[in-house]
Protein backbone atom coordinates (compact mmCIF):
# COMPACT_ATOMS: atom_id res chain seq x y z
CA UNK A 1 0.00 0.00 0.00
CA UNK A 2 2.49 2.31 1.26
CA UNK A 3 4.74 0.77 -1.84
CA UNK A 4 1.82 2.00 -4.25
CA UNK A 5 1.54 5.21 -2.50
CA UNK A 6 5.09 6.35 -3.26
CA UNK A 7 4.82 5.01 -6.69
CA UNK A 8 1.87 7.27 -7.30
CA UNK A 9 3.52 10.62 -5.76
CA UNK A 10 6.37 9.65 -8.30
CA UNK A 11 4.72 9.11 -11.15
CA UNK A 12 3.13 12.45 -10.08
CA UNK A 13 5.92 14.17 -10.08
CA UNK A 14 7.76 12.82 -13.32
CA UNK A 15 4.51 13.87 -15.09
CA UNK A 16 4.99 17.56 -13.21
CA UNK A 17 8.35 17.97 -14.55
CA UNK A 18 7.39 16.91 -18.16
CA UNK A 19 4.72 19.47 -18.36
CA UNK A 20 7.01 22.17 -16.85
CA UNK A 21 9.34 21.33 -19.32
CA UNK A 22 7.29 21.30 -22.23
CA UNK A 23 5.88 24.77 -21.21
CA UNK A 24 8.83 26.09 -20.83
CA UNK A 25 10.42 25.57 -24.49
CA UNK A 26 8.33 25.59 -26.85
CA UNK A 27 10.43 25.49 -29.67
CA UNK A 28 12.90 23.53 -27.63
CA UNK A 29 13.04 19.69 -28.01
CA UNK A 30 15.58 18.16 -26.53
CA UNK A 31 15.47 19.22 -23.03
CA UNK A 32 12.05 17.67 -23.28
CA UNK A 33 12.91 13.85 -24.23
CA UNK A 34 16.05 14.83 -21.87
CA UNK A 35 13.56 15.35 -18.84
CA UNK A 36 11.54 12.12 -20.30
CA UNK A 37 14.16 9.81 -20.32
CA UNK A 38 15.60 10.58 -16.84
CA UNK A 39 12.03 10.66 -15.46
CA UNK A 40 11.28 6.87 -17.49
CA UNK A 41 14.27 5.07 -16.23
CA UNK A 42 13.80 6.79 -12.70
CA UNK A 43 9.90 5.62 -12.24
CA UNK A 44 10.02 2.18 -14.03
CA UNK A 45 13.27 1.57 -12.18
CA UNK A 46 15.59 1.16 -15.07
CA UNK A 47 19.15 1.36 -15.02
CA UNK A 48 19.33 2.93 -18.49
CA UNK A 49 16.77 4.61 -20.49
CA UNK A 50 17.03 5.92 -24.39
CA UNK A 51 14.49 7.58 -26.92
CA UNK A 52 14.73 6.90 -31.14
CA UNK A 53 13.69 8.61 -33.68
CA UNK A 54 13.32 7.34 -37.30
CA UNK A 55 15.65 9.61 -39.74
CA UNK A 56 15.78 8.05 -43.15
CA UNK A 57 16.27 4.53 -42.94
CA UNK A 58 18.04 4.76 -39.85
CA UNK A 59 16.80 4.78 -36.09
CA UNK A 60 18.57 7.58 -34.34
CA UNK A 61 19.13 8.05 -30.54
CA UNK A 62 18.37 11.19 -29.96
CA UNK A 63 17.83 11.48 -25.96
CA UNK A 64 19.73 9.53 -23.76
CA UNK A 65 19.59 8.88 -19.73
CA UNK A 66 22.05 6.22 -17.30
CA UNK A 67 24.66 4.49 -16.16
CA UNK A 68 25.59 2.09 -18.77
CA UNK A 69 27.87 3.46 -21.44
CA UNK A 70 26.33 3.36 -25.04
CA UNK A 71 27.68 3.83 -28.27
CA UNK A 72 28.92 6.70 -29.72
CA UNK A 73 26.96 7.41 -33.30
CA UNK A 74 23.52 6.12 -31.29
CA UNK A 75 22.75 5.23 -34.98
CA UNK A 76 20.70 1.98 -35.66
CA UNK A 77 19.40 0.61 -38.98
CA UNK A 78 16.08 0.04 -39.71
CA UNK A 79 15.61 -3.89 -39.56
CA UNK A 80 14.03 -6.32 -37.52
CA UNK A 81 17.34 -7.72 -36.00
CA UNK A 82 17.90 -4.78 -33.71
CA UNK A 83 15.58 -4.79 -30.84
CA UNK A 84 14.34 -1.00 -31.01
CA UNK A 85 14.23 -1.58 -34.57
CA UNK A 86 11.97 -4.41 -34.41
CA UNK A 87 9.50 -2.49 -32.07
CA UNK A 88 9.16 0.23 -35.04
CA UNK A 89 8.94 -1.73 -37.71
CA UNK A 90 6.22 -4.27 -35.74
CA UNK A 91 4.50 -1.19 -33.96
CA UNK A 92 4.66 -3.53 -30.38
CA UNK A 93 5.77 -2.98 -27.32
CA UNK A 94 9.04 -5.71 -26.73
CA UNK A 95 9.99 -7.09 -23.57
CA UNK A 96 12.93 -9.23 -22.72
CA UNK A 97 12.84 -10.62 -19.78
CA UNK A 98 16.56 -11.99 -20.21
CA UNK A 99 18.54 -11.17 -23.37
CA UNK A 100 21.18 -13.77 -22.89
CA UNK A 101 18.22 -16.23 -23.46
CA UNK A 102 17.77 -14.95 -26.57
CA UNK A 103 19.84 -16.51 -29.75
CA UNK A 104 22.15 -13.73 -31.00
CA UNK A 105 20.70 -15.77 -34.82
CA UNK A 106 17.14 -14.49 -33.90
CA UNK A 107 18.02 -10.99 -32.57
CA UNK A 108 20.98 -9.20 -32.86
CA UNK A 109 21.09 -6.27 -30.12
CA UNK A 110 24.84 -6.48 -29.94
CA UNK A 111 25.12 -3.17 -28.02
CA UNK A 112 22.86 -3.72 -25.43
CA UNK A 113 24.49 -7.65 -25.00
CA UNK A 114 27.64 -6.08 -25.06
CA UNK A 115 27.29 -3.78 -22.24
CA UNK A 116 25.82 -6.28 -19.99
CA UNK A 117 22.05 -5.37 -20.61
CA UNK A 118 19.87 -8.21 -19.48
CA UNK A 119 16.21 -7.02 -18.88
CA UNK A 120 14.78 -4.56 -22.19
CA UNK A 121 11.69 -3.14 -22.59
CA UNK A 122 11.11 -1.10 -25.67
CA UNK A 123 8.00 0.48 -26.51
CA UNK A 124 7.47 2.41 -30.21
CA UNK A 125 6.32 6.22 -30.51
CA UNK A 126 3.07 6.68 -32.34
CA UNK A 127 1.37 9.58 -33.65
CA UNK A 128 -2.26 8.17 -34.78
CA UNK A 129 -1.19 5.39 -35.64
CA UNK A 130 2.26 6.48 -37.29
CA UNK A 131 5.74 5.17 -35.83
CA UNK A 132 7.83 7.94 -35.67
CA UNK A 133 10.53 6.33 -32.96
CA UNK A 134 10.93 4.39 -30.25
CA UNK A 135 11.42 4.44 -26.41
CA UNK A 136 13.54 2.10 -24.44
CA UNK A 137 14.80 0.97 -20.79
CA UNK A 138 17.14 -1.32 -19.72
CA UNK A 139 17.80 -3.24 -16.68
CA UNK A 140 21.56 -5.02 -16.18
CA UNK A 141 20.07 -7.44 -14.05
CA UNK A 142 17.55 -10.22 -14.75
CA UNK A 143 14.36 -8.37 -13.62
CA UNK A 144 11.53 -7.93 -15.50
CA UNK A 145 9.45 -4.85 -15.68
CA UNK A 146 5.56 -5.42 -14.21
CA UNK A 147 2.66 -4.48 -15.98
CA UNK A 148 2.38 -1.00 -14.39
CA UNK A 149 6.02 -0.15 -15.28
CA UNK A 150 4.89 -1.90 -19.13
CA UNK A 151 1.88 1.05 -18.91
CA UNK A 152 3.51 3.74 -17.72
CA UNK A 153 6.68 3.47 -20.39
CA UNK A 154 3.32 3.78 -22.73
CA UNK A 155 2.68 7.26 -21.43
CA UNK A 156 5.89 7.76 -21.54
CA UNK A 157 6.15 7.46 -24.60
CA UNK A 158 3.17 9.03 -25.22
CA UNK A 159 4.20 12.20 -23.80
CA UNK A 160 7.35 11.71 -25.86
CA UNK A 161 5.21 11.70 -28.92
CA UNK A 162 3.36 15.09 -27.98
CA UNK A 163 6.46 17.05 -27.25
CA UNK A 164 7.47 16.30 -30.57
CA UNK A 165 4.17 16.92 -32.25
CA UNK A 166 3.93 20.11 -30.41
CA UNK A 167 7.41 21.37 -31.42
CA UNK A 168 6.79 20.26 -35.32
CA UNK A 169 3.41 22.14 -35.57
CA UNK A 170 5.04 25.31 -33.70
CA UNK A 171 8.29 25.28 -36.28
CA UNK A 172 5.61 24.27 -39.03
CA UNK A 173 3.75 27.79 -38.28
CA UNK A 174 6.77 29.80 -37.81
CA UNK A 175 7.51 28.24 -40.97
CA UNK A 176 4.30 29.58 -42.37
CA UNK A 177 5.05 32.87 -41.02
CA UNK A 178 8.31 33.01 -42.62
CA UNK A 179 6.68 32.09 -46.29
CA UNK A 180 4.18 34.93 -45.25
CA UNK A 181 6.44 37.38 -44.35
CA UNK A 182 8.26 36.53 -47.40
CA UNK A 183 5.44 36.90 -49.98
CA UNK A 184 4.44 40.13 -48.23
CA UNK A 185 7.66 41.49 -48.61
CA UNK A 186 7.62 40.48 -51.88
CA UNK A 187 4.08 42.30 -52.64
CA UNK A 188 5.40 45.55 -51.23
CA UNK A 189 8.44 45.14 -53.77
CA UNK A 190 6.03 44.64 -56.67
CA UNK A 191 3.71 47.53 -55.04
CA UNK A 192 6.78 49.67 -55.24
CA UNK A 193 7.61 49.03 -58.62
CA UNK A 194 3.98 49.46 -59.63
CA UNK A 195 4.21 52.54 -58.18
CA UNK A 196 7.57 53.72 -60.06
CA UNK A 197 6.56 52.49 -62.69
CA UNK A 198 3.53 54.83 -62.91
CA UNK A 199 5.43 57.66 -61.70
CA UNK A 200 8.47 56.99 -63.94
CA UNK A 201 5.45 56.58 -67.17
CA UNK A 202 3.79 60.11 -65.82
CA UNK A 203 6.62 61.82 -66.08
CA UNK A 204 7.50 60.98 -69.47
CA UNK A 205 4.18 61.85 -70.60
CA UNK A 206 4.57 65.50 -68.94
CA UNK A 207 7.41 65.80 -70.89
CA UNK A 208 5.71 66.08 -74.57
CA UNK A 209 2.59 67.16 -73.04
CA UNK A 210 4.28 70.45 -71.68
CA UNK A 211 6.06 70.84 -75.71
CA UNK A 212 1.90 70.21 -76.85
CA UNK A 213 0.36 73.03 -74.68
CA UNK A 214 3.51 75.07 -74.77
CA UNK A 215 3.43 75.47 -78.72
CA UNK A 216 -0.71 75.51 -78.51
CA UNK A 217 -0.20 78.38 -75.70
CA UNK A 218 2.22 80.58 -77.78
CA UNK A 219 0.05 80.46 -80.88
CA UNK A 220 -3.08 81.15 -78.88
CA UNK A 221 -1.27 84.04 -77.36
CA UNK A 222 -0.22 85.73 -80.65
CA UNK A 223 3.38 84.58 -80.43
CA UNK A 224 3.40 82.98 -83.93
CA UNK A 225 1.56 85.56 -85.56
CA UNK A 226 -2.46 86.01 -86.21
CA UNK A 227 -4.59 83.23 -86.38
CA UNK A 228 -7.89 82.87 -87.95
CA UNK A 229 -10.66 81.33 -86.25
CA UNK A 230 -11.14 78.27 -87.49
CA UNK A 231 -7.09 77.53 -86.34
CA UNK A 232 -7.43 79.30 -82.84
CA UNK A 233 -10.86 76.91 -82.34
CA UNK A 234 -8.56 74.36 -83.10
CA UNK A 235 -5.85 74.96 -80.77
CA UNK A 236 -8.49 75.89 -78.29
CA UNK A 237 -9.02 72.37 -78.50
CA UNK A 238 -5.33 70.91 -78.38
CA UNK A 239 -5.48 73.05 -75.38
CA UNK A 240 -7.88 71.62 -73.68
CA UNK A 241 -7.16 67.99 -74.50
CA UNK A 242 -3.97 68.46 -72.84
CA UNK A 243 -5.00 69.77 -70.03
CA UNK A 244 -7.12 67.14 -69.69
CA UNK A 245 -4.55 64.49 -70.54
CA UNK A 246 -2.36 66.71 -67.73
CA UNK A 247 -5.20 66.17 -65.14
CA UNK A 248 -5.74 62.21 -65.73
CA UNK A 249 -1.63 61.94 -65.29
CA UNK A 250 -1.92 63.81 -61.96
CA UNK A 251 -5.49 61.80 -60.92
CA UNK A 252 -3.49 58.57 -61.57
CA UNK A 253 -0.76 59.35 -59.81
CA UNK A 254 -2.45 60.28 -57.00
CA UNK A 255 -4.49 57.16 -57.00
CA UNK A 256 -1.50 54.69 -57.36
CA UNK A 257 0.11 56.79 -54.21
CA UNK A 258 -2.83 56.20 -52.11
CA UNK A 259 -3.21 52.50 -53.56
CA UNK A 260 0.27 51.45 -52.07
CA UNK A 261 -0.04 53.42 -49.29
CA UNK A 262 2.53 56.24 -50.09
CA UNK A 263 0.40 59.44 -49.47
CA UNK A 264 1.85 61.55 -46.30
CA UNK A 265 -0.72 63.19 -44.58
CA UNK A 266 0.22 66.17 -42.89
CA UNK A 267 -2.23 66.39 -39.70
CA UNK A 268 -2.77 69.44 -38.24
CA UNK A 269 -6.10 71.41 -36.87
CA UNK A 270 -8.10 72.82 -39.77
CA UNK A 271 -10.87 75.10 -39.58
CA UNK A 272 -12.98 74.32 -42.25
CA UNK A 273 -15.53 77.04 -43.29
CA UNK A 274 -12.68 78.97 -44.05
CA UNK A 275 -10.93 76.21 -46.28
CA UNK A 276 -14.34 75.40 -47.81
CA UNK A 277 -14.87 79.54 -48.73
CA UNK A 278 -11.50 79.65 -49.96
CA UNK A 279 -12.16 76.57 -52.40
CA UNK A 280 -15.63 78.10 -53.30
CA UNK A 281 -13.84 81.30 -54.35
CA UNK A 282 -11.55 79.76 -56.71
CA UNK A 283 -14.91 77.87 -58.36
CA UNK A 284 -16.94 80.79 -58.65
CA UNK A 285 -15.92 81.77 -62.07
CA UNK A 286 -16.77 78.61 -63.32
CA UNK A 287 -20.14 78.47 -61.62
CA UNK A 288 -21.09 82.02 -62.53
CA UNK A 289 -20.79 81.10 -66.17
CA UNK A 290 -23.41 78.71 -65.42
CA UNK A 291 -25.10 81.22 -63.09
CA UNK A 292 -24.84 78.89 -60.40
CA UNK A 293 -24.90 79.66 -56.57
CA UNK A 294 -22.48 78.70 -54.59
CA UNK A 295 -23.00 78.35 -50.44
CA UNK A 296 -20.98 77.22 -47.74
CA UNK A 297 -23.51 77.26 -44.58
CA UNK A 298 -22.01 76.17 -40.83
CA UNK A 299 -24.02 77.31 -38.01
CA UNK A 300 -20.31 77.26 -36.12
CA UNK A 301 -17.80 78.87 -38.08
CA UNK A 302 -15.05 77.69 -35.88
CA UNK A 303 -15.83 73.55 -36.49
CA UNK A 304 -12.01 72.71 -36.68
CA UNK A 305 -10.43 68.69 -38.18
CA UNK A 306 -7.60 67.61 -36.93
CA UNK A 307 -6.47 66.93 -40.90
CA UNK A 308 -4.10 67.08 -43.99
CA UNK A 309 -4.94 70.66 -45.34
CA UNK A 310 -3.91 70.05 -49.50
CA UNK A 311 -5.93 66.46 -48.92
CA UNK A 312 -9.34 68.10 -47.93
CA UNK A 313 -8.78 70.87 -49.94
CA UNK A 314 -8.26 68.00 -52.83
CA UNK A 315 -11.63 66.71 -51.64
CA UNK A 316 -13.64 69.57 -51.59
CA UNK A 317 -12.31 70.95 -54.78
CA UNK A 318 -13.16 67.76 -56.52
CA UNK A 319 -16.88 67.14 -55.12
CA UNK A 320 -17.93 71.18 -55.48
CA UNK A 321 -15.98 70.93 -58.89
CA UNK A 322 -18.49 68.01 -59.71
CA UNK A 323 -21.56 69.27 -58.62
CA UNK A 324 -21.28 72.62 -60.56
CA UNK A 325 -20.20 70.65 -63.78
CA UNK A 326 -23.27 68.39 -63.62
CA UNK A 327 -25.72 70.73 -62.04
CA UNK A 328 -27.54 72.28 -65.08
CA UNK A 329 -27.82 76.29 -65.46
CA UNK A 330 -29.42 78.37 -62.24
CA UNK A 331 -29.05 75.85 -59.97
CA UNK A 332 -27.26 75.73 -56.22
CA UNK A 333 -24.43 74.44 -54.55
CA UNK A 334 -24.17 74.54 -50.90
CA UNK A 335 -21.43 73.41 -48.69
CA UNK A 336 -22.39 72.20 -45.13
CA UNK A 337 -20.47 72.08 -42.56
CA UNK A 338 -21.01 70.45 -38.83
CA UNK A 339 -19.47 68.73 -35.77
CA UNK A 340 -20.72 65.24 -35.24
CA UNK A 341 -20.67 64.18 -31.71
CA UNK A 342 -16.82 64.42 -29.91
CA UNK A 343 -14.84 62.59 -32.06
CA UNK A 344 -16.15 63.67 -36.16
CA UNK A 345 -16.74 66.51 -38.33
CA UNK A 346 -19.36 66.29 -41.13
CA UNK A 347 -19.10 67.67 -44.26
CA UNK A 348 -21.88 67.84 -47.13
CA UNK A 349 -21.57 69.05 -50.70
CA UNK A 350 -25.37 69.60 -51.72
CA UNK A 351 -26.15 70.49 -55.76
CA UNK A 352 -29.55 70.34 -57.74
CA UNK A 353 -27.83 68.53 -60.40
CA UNK A 354 -29.53 65.72 -62.18
CA UNK A 355 -28.93 63.05 -58.69
CA UNK A 356 -27.53 59.08 -58.75
CA UNK A 357 -29.76 56.48 -59.21
CA UNK A 358 -29.93 54.46 -56.44
CA UNK A 359 -27.81 51.31 -57.68
CA UNK A 360 -24.89 53.78 -59.19
CA UNK A 361 -24.63 55.56 -55.62
CA UNK A 362 -21.94 53.34 -54.57
CA UNK A 363 -20.19 52.22 -58.07
CA UNK A 364 -19.16 56.05 -58.41
CA UNK A 365 -16.86 55.65 -55.66
CA UNK A 366 -14.77 53.15 -58.12
CA UNK A 367 -12.26 53.80 -60.28
CA UNK A 368 -12.95 55.20 -64.20
CA UNK A 369 -16.76 54.87 -63.27
CA UNK A 370 -19.17 57.26 -65.04
CA UNK A 371 -22.58 57.70 -64.85
CA UNK A 372 -23.80 56.81 -68.19
CA UNK A 373 -26.20 59.51 -68.27
CA UNK A 374 -25.43 63.00 -68.69
CA UNK A 375 -22.32 62.18 -67.99
CA UNK A 376 -21.33 62.57 -71.77
CA UNK A 377 -20.99 66.16 -72.43
CA UNK A 378 -18.63 66.76 -69.38
CA UNK A 379 -15.18 65.36 -69.15
CA UNK A 380 -13.68 64.49 -66.13
CA UNK A 381 -11.13 61.89 -65.46
CA UNK A 382 -13.71 59.07 -63.83
CA UNK A 383 -10.74 58.86 -60.66
CA UNK A 384 -11.99 61.74 -58.39
CA UNK A 385 -14.76 60.33 -56.73
CA UNK A 386 -11.88 56.81 -55.99
CA UNK A 387 -8.92 59.43 -55.06
CA UNK A 388 -11.82 61.41 -52.89
CA UNK A 389 -12.66 58.42 -50.91
CA UNK A 390 -8.91 57.12 -50.49
CA UNK A 391 -7.85 60.17 -48.85
CA UNK A 392 -10.75 60.60 -46.76
CA UNK A 393 -10.61 56.49 -45.64
CA UNK A 394 -7.05 57.41 -44.97
CA UNK A 395 -8.43 60.40 -42.46
CA UNK A 396 -10.10 57.06 -41.23
CA UNK A 397 -13.14 59.44 -42.34
CA UNK A 398 -15.96 57.79 -44.41
CA UNK A 399 -17.64 59.42 -47.99
CA UNK A 400 -20.77 58.61 -49.20
CA UNK A 401 -23.63 59.99 -51.43
CA UNK A 402 -27.52 60.38 -50.73
CA UNK A 403 -29.16 61.46 -53.99
CA UNK A 404 -32.74 61.31 -55.38
CA UNK A 405 -33.40 61.48 -59.18
CA UNK A 406 -33.91 64.84 -60.75
CA UNK A 407 -33.86 66.49 -57.58
CA UNK A 408 -29.61 66.78 -56.60
CA UNK A 409 -27.25 64.66 -54.82
CA UNK A 410 -25.31 65.28 -51.57
CA UNK A 411 -22.00 64.25 -51.42
CA UNK A 412 -21.46 63.51 -47.55
CA UNK A 413 -17.70 62.95 -45.97
CA UNK A 414 -16.90 63.13 -42.27
CA UNK A 415 -13.42 63.38 -41.08
CA UNK A 416 -11.77 63.69 -37.32
CA UNK A 417 -12.68 66.48 -34.76
CA UNK A 418 -9.54 68.02 -33.45
CA UNK A 419 -8.61 66.52 -30.42
CA UNK B 1 17.60 97.01 -70.99
CA UNK B 2 16.30 93.26 -71.85
CA UNK B 3 16.66 90.54 -68.85
CA UNK B 4 19.05 87.65 -70.35
CA UNK B 5 18.44 84.46 -69.23
CA UNK B 6 20.10 80.44 -69.85
CA UNK B 7 17.40 78.10 -70.64
CA UNK B 8 18.53 74.78 -69.85
CA UNK B 9 16.82 72.06 -71.10
CA UNK B 10 17.09 68.32 -72.67
CA UNK B 11 14.03 68.94 -74.88
CA UNK B 12 14.56 70.70 -78.14
CA UNK B 13 10.56 70.83 -78.28
CA UNK B 14 10.71 72.36 -74.79
CA UNK B 15 13.40 74.73 -75.40
CA UNK B 16 11.27 76.20 -78.50
CA UNK B 17 8.60 77.12 -76.96
CA UNK B 18 9.92 78.50 -73.48
CA UNK B 19 12.45 80.54 -75.94
CA UNK B 20 9.40 82.22 -77.75
CA UNK B 21 7.93 82.94 -73.97
CA UNK B 22 10.84 84.25 -72.25
CA UNK B 23 11.25 86.73 -75.52
CA UNK B 24 8.01 87.37 -76.02
CA UNK B 25 8.09 88.48 -71.79
CA UNK B 26 11.35 90.78 -72.96
CA UNK B 27 13.77 88.70 -72.19
CA UNK B 28 17.07 87.95 -74.12
CA UNK B 29 17.45 84.09 -74.33
CA UNK B 30 20.47 81.36 -74.82
CA UNK B 31 19.80 77.59 -74.79
CA UNK B 32 21.95 74.75 -73.62
CA UNK B 33 20.89 71.59 -74.15
CA UNK B 34 23.15 69.90 -71.06
CA UNK B 35 23.96 71.18 -67.45
CA UNK B 36 27.61 71.25 -68.54
CA UNK B 37 27.46 73.05 -71.35
CA UNK B 38 25.33 74.96 -68.95
CA UNK B 39 27.95 75.65 -66.56
CA UNK B 40 30.06 76.34 -69.46
CA UNK B 41 28.02 79.53 -71.05
CA UNK B 42 28.04 80.98 -67.46
CA UNK B 43 31.60 80.63 -67.16
CA UNK B 44 31.47 82.54 -70.40
CA UNK B 45 28.96 85.35 -70.41
CA UNK B 46 26.64 87.03 -67.59
CA UNK B 47 23.08 85.96 -67.15
CA UNK B 48 20.13 87.62 -65.48
CA UNK B 49 18.57 84.06 -64.88
CA UNK B 50 18.77 80.35 -65.51
CA UNK B 51 15.45 78.49 -66.30
CA UNK B 52 16.47 74.84 -65.69
CA UNK B 53 15.04 71.74 -66.10
CA UNK B 54 16.32 69.17 -63.41
CA UNK B 55 16.19 65.40 -65.53
CA UNK B 56 18.81 65.55 -68.04
CA UNK B 57 21.56 63.56 -69.42
CA UNK B 58 25.12 64.03 -68.35
CA UNK B 59 24.95 66.39 -65.74
CA UNK B 60 21.15 66.63 -64.18
CA UNK B 61 19.55 70.38 -62.84
CA UNK B 62 19.92 69.19 -59.14
CA UNK B 63 24.07 68.78 -59.80
CA UNK B 64 24.51 71.92 -62.10
CA UNK B 65 22.31 74.05 -59.51
CA UNK B 66 24.77 72.65 -56.75
CA UNK B 67 27.70 73.80 -59.43
CA UNK B 68 26.31 77.48 -59.74
CA UNK B 69 25.78 78.34 -56.18
CA UNK B 70 29.35 76.21 -55.42
CA UNK B 71 31.01 79.23 -57.49
CA UNK B 72 29.34 81.85 -55.19
CA UNK B 73 26.42 82.42 -57.62
CA UNK B 74 23.53 84.25 -56.49
CA UNK B 75 21.95 84.62 -59.87
CA UNK B 76 18.32 83.54 -59.96
CA UNK B 77 17.51 79.94 -60.95
CA UNK B 78 13.59 78.84 -61.34
CA UNK B 79 13.67 75.34 -62.13
CA UNK B 80 10.91 73.79 -64.42
CA UNK B 81 10.65 70.19 -63.90
CA UNK B 82 8.18 67.45 -65.33
CA UNK B 83 9.19 65.53 -62.52
CA UNK B 84 5.96 64.00 -60.82
CA UNK B 85 6.65 64.65 -57.44
CA UNK B 86 7.23 68.03 -55.51
CA UNK B 87 9.41 66.50 -53.98
CA UNK B 88 12.50 66.88 -56.60
CA UNK B 89 11.54 70.42 -56.53
CA UNK B 90 11.42 70.89 -53.29
CA UNK B 91 14.49 69.99 -52.85
CA UNK B 92 15.60 72.17 -55.38
CA UNK B 93 14.60 74.98 -53.18
CA UNK B 94 16.66 73.40 -50.80
CA UNK B 95 19.69 73.55 -52.59
CA UNK B 96 18.94 77.03 -53.52
CA UNK B 97 16.67 77.32 -56.54
CA UNK B 98 14.59 80.78 -56.27
CA UNK B 99 11.50 78.94 -57.78
CA UNK B 100 10.13 76.37 -59.21
CA UNK B 101 7.09 75.60 -62.01
CA UNK B 102 5.65 71.50 -62.35
CA UNK B 103 5.40 70.77 -65.88
CA UNK B 104 2.96 71.52 -68.05
CA UNK B 105 2.01 74.04 -66.46
CA UNK B 106 0.31 77.45 -67.34
CA UNK B 107 2.25 80.67 -68.82
CA UNK B 108 0.37 82.72 -66.30
CA UNK B 109 1.74 80.32 -63.20
CA UNK B 110 5.75 80.92 -64.75
CA UNK B 111 5.03 84.69 -65.63
CA UNK B 112 3.93 85.00 -61.94
CA UNK B 113 7.19 83.25 -60.90
CA UNK B 114 9.11 85.59 -62.66
CA UNK B 115 7.36 89.15 -61.58
CA UNK B 116 7.88 87.56 -58.19
CA UNK B 117 12.06 86.77 -58.64
CA UNK B 118 12.44 90.23 -60.46
CA UNK B 119 10.28 92.18 -58.78
CA UNK B 120 8.91 93.12 -61.76
CA UNK B 121 5.54 93.50 -63.91
CA UNK B 122 5.51 91.37 -67.31
CA UNK B 123 2.91 93.18 -70.04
Amino acid sequence: MRRELSEAVEQQRATSEILRVVASSPTDLQPVLNTLAENAARVCGADNAAIYRIDGDRLRRVAQYGSIPRGRTGNLPLLRSYVQARAVIDRETIHIHDLAEVPEDELLARGPRLRGTRTMLVTPLLRDGVVIGAISIRRLEVRPFTDKQIALLKTFADQAVIAIENVRLFQEIQDKNKALAVANERLEELDKLKSDFVSNVSHELRTPLTAIKGSADNMLDGLTGPLNEKQTRYLTRIKANTDRLARLINDILDLSRIETGRVELHLASLRLVPLAQEVTDHLVPVAAAKNISVEVAASDTGVTAWADRDKVTQVLTNLIGNDVKFTPSDGKVTVAIERKGEEWVELSVADTGPGIPREESQRIFDKFYQIAEGATSTKGTGLGLAISKGLIELHGGQIWVESEVDKGSTFFFTLPAQP
Amino acid sequence: MALKALIVDDEEDVLEVLQDRLEAYGFTVVAARTGREALERLSQESFDGVFMDIKMPEMDGMRTLGEIRKSGSAIPVIIITASSTKEAARQALARGANEYVLKPFEWQELKSKIEKVYQINLS
